[in-house]
């Protein structure tokens, strides 16, 4: 069991469509906070708590990464748990299958805190 | 010379209401089918030429959506994801309407706003209309077995209801 977050943790999420970010705005899109049918994402929705360039390498194509504030994660009734580090999950967002009106609020908010971080500086980053 | 009210006998048209009326007219509505026929899974070659065509029309911001469509239709099968590709299902019924929702937003002077699309793991489409003050989401599942919607949102109102052309040109109607 590892300890909870501070409220000032960031976490970062990869973009791993292309088609989740807005190309013309660079904002994140609510499609790159749904949850996938099980038993993808049964846990919540993957975030990696160490860096961006660290999120980025989970997967062999990433286009960009997402981060969130877990303060601001939690003042809609979210959380994230760590299971693995430096991987956790955001837990607390339903299937649009269980509560489509909840997963699309939900969806929308979290892509409204989102700050996208271009996959080109990742390279760069520890 | 432009005619007045009093002497049209017939509703004047604007160029883009025919051409969208022409070519929805020219498109076969989908029919969701009791039982699936198709492999969803088969490389796409059953994209209507009046659709590539209404993608490359330039009719504001519609061809640009359709065209986005067209592409998630053609994208390779799967990713690290899930399922890349629009299934025919999604990619029917999210161009219909689209394309029914541009006309009836046309008849009312307006029209529908750039949106971005995306697929979901299973291959069905989103079509995503966010902006700072009101957001609107088309969702159309993969399969006929589930019904799509829409998921509307103005400043802290927010609610989902099924999808049609006629609740998605009103919702559209909010985001400028």
């Amino acid at each position: 069991m590892h300890p909870p977050l501070d409220c000032n943790a960031i976490v970062f999420r990869a973009m791993a469509r292309r088609r989740w970010v807005d190309p013309e705005t660079q904002q994140v899109l609510p499609a790159a906070f749904s949850r996938r049918p099980t038993p993808k994402d049964d846990d919540g929705l993957s975030v990696d708590l160490a860096s961006p360039s660290s999120c980025a390498a989970s997967l062999n194509t990433c286009f960009g990464v997402a981060s969130l504030h877990v303060g601001r994660l939690r003042n809609l009734g979210l959380d994230v748990v760590v299971n693995c580090p430096p991987h956790a999950n955001i837990v607390g967002v339903p299937r649009d299958t269980e509560d489509r009106d909840r997963a699309e609020w939900l969806a929308s908010q979290l892509a409204k805190q989102a700050r996208f971080i271009r996959p080109e500086p990742l390279h760069g980053l520890p | 010379m432009s005619l007045t009210m009093e002497n049209q006998i017939v509703p004047e048209f604007t160029e883009l209401e025919w051409r969208l009326a022409f070519s929805r007219a020219r498109t076969p509505k989908s029919q969701a089918p009791s039982v699936r026929t198709a492999d969803d899974r088969a490389t796409p070659d059953t994209i209507a030429p009046e659709r590539l065509r209404l993608a490359s029309a330039g009719i504001k911001y519609l061809s640009a959506i359709i065209q986005q469509l067209v592409e998630l239709r053609k994208e390779a099968e799967s990713d690290e994801y899930g399922t890349l590709r629009a299934s025919q299902h999604a990619f029917d019924i999210a161009c219909h309407l689209v394309t029914d929702a541009a006309i009836i937003s046309a008849c009312d002077g307006r029209q529908i706003p750039r949106g971005c699309t995306s697929t979901d793991s299973q291959g069905g489409v989103r079509i995503e209309w966010v902006r700072p003050t009101a957001s609107v989401h088309l969702v159309i599942p993969a399969s006929s077995n589930r019904d799509g919607y829409i998921y509307h949102e103005v400043a802290d109102r927010h609610g989902t209801e099924p999808a049609s052309p006629d609740r998605l040109a009103s919702r559209l109607g909010a985001v400028s």
